[in-house]
């Protein structure tokens, strides 16, 4: 197979090497209660396609920037349970992040359009559920709002 | 009577590939996702593996299981999961024609079955499908049990 030089210095950067590092230096930014990135090091992605790599990638940056913003403006005392990422067999990258009364999960698709969300609470919450679409590479409006509604209730 | 033509019992279970499936205990939703079946089946339903518990011994079943290698195959354990939830489930508008479940015994294990979603079901339906059988349905993790290795 013929790989071009910038096919293959993007190919190093997202699949060799340290994931920690290149992926989630932001693993030490953020306080050990709101770090919710701290079980991703051991996340494999060698079976990711590329550009859906990047996506992910680039929103959970979008997210720790959120984090840092809510946490900048006033210290968070909350204890925010870490994201579990997994990749599915059929290639999609699945992201949970799971509450006692809720659970969120992110879903982003080989098929960049089909990427969606989704809220479901207990009868603390009146058992709702909540699913859309969205776009992962512009996704701080969603993040805000989700983090802003984990924050309240967590 | 075979157990193709028993009702179904009240009880399902998943099989947990690994402990780390398992998240304060809440299963996480990548155990319940629908792959193609092996074989193409002519009602075009995706499958979630499941075994049904008409006994206990169904339970072992799935503890016990290997792989090739010789390892356990499900090292997370086992989901006991409400049948009476996945109604319900199957009573929500996204989610009404396309669930289902049945029985499809497998060789060395009848109480084998599936749940069952239609493929043409968008891919947000399928991932909140997925989740919603991991928060509402899932009643109980059974961990693995100490057993010996193969010889």
């Amino acid at each position: 197979m013929i790989v071009n030089t910038a096919s293959r210095e993007c190919i190093n950067k997202y699949y060799s090497g340290n994931y920690r590092s290149i992926h989630l230096p932001y693993i030490q930014e953020l306080p050990s209660n709101i770090n919710i990135f701290k079980d991703l090091e051991n996340v494999n992605t060698h079976s990711v396609p590329l550009k859906l790599n990047e996506q992910v990638v680039s929103f959970l940056d979008s997210f720790k920037e959120i984090l840092i913003s809510y946490n900048n403006s006033r210290q968070l005392s909350n204890n925010l349970p870490p994201l579990a990422v997994n990749i599915l067999e059929d290639g999609a990258t699945l992201i949970e992040w799971i509450f006692p009364d809720f659970r969120i999960g992110f879903s982003l698709e080989n098929k960049v359009s089909a990427s969606s969300w989704y809220l479901i609470t207990n009868n603390k919450f009146k058992e709702s559920l909540r699913s859309e679409l969205f776009d992962p590479s512009e996704p701080q409006e969603l993040l805000s709002s989700i983090v802003a509604f984990a924050l309240q209730n967590s | 009577m075979p157990f193709s033509d028993m009702p179904f019992p009240d009880v399902l279970l998943r099989g947990i590939s690994n402990e780390s499936d398992i998240f304060d205990g809440q299963v996480l939703a990548q155990v319940f996702q629908f792959n193609p079946p092996k074989e193409p089946r002519e009602d075009n339903h995706n499958e979630c593996s499941i075994n049904w518990k008409d006994e206990d011994c169904a339970i072992d079943l799935i503890l016990h299981e290997r792989k090739v290698s010789g390892q356990i195959k499900y090292s997370g354990g086992v989901a006991i999961l409400s049948k009476e939830e996945i109604d319900k489930l199957r009573t929500r508008r996204f989610a009404s024609v396309r669930l289902d479940y049945e029985r499809r015994a497998i060789e060395g294990n009848d109480f084998h079955g599936n749940i069952l979603l239609h493929k043409d079901t968008t891919e947000a339906v399928r991932r909140l499908i997925s989740g919603v059988i991991a928060y509402d349905c899932v009643m109980e993790v059974i961990p693995p049990r100490q057993i010996a290795p193969q010889p």
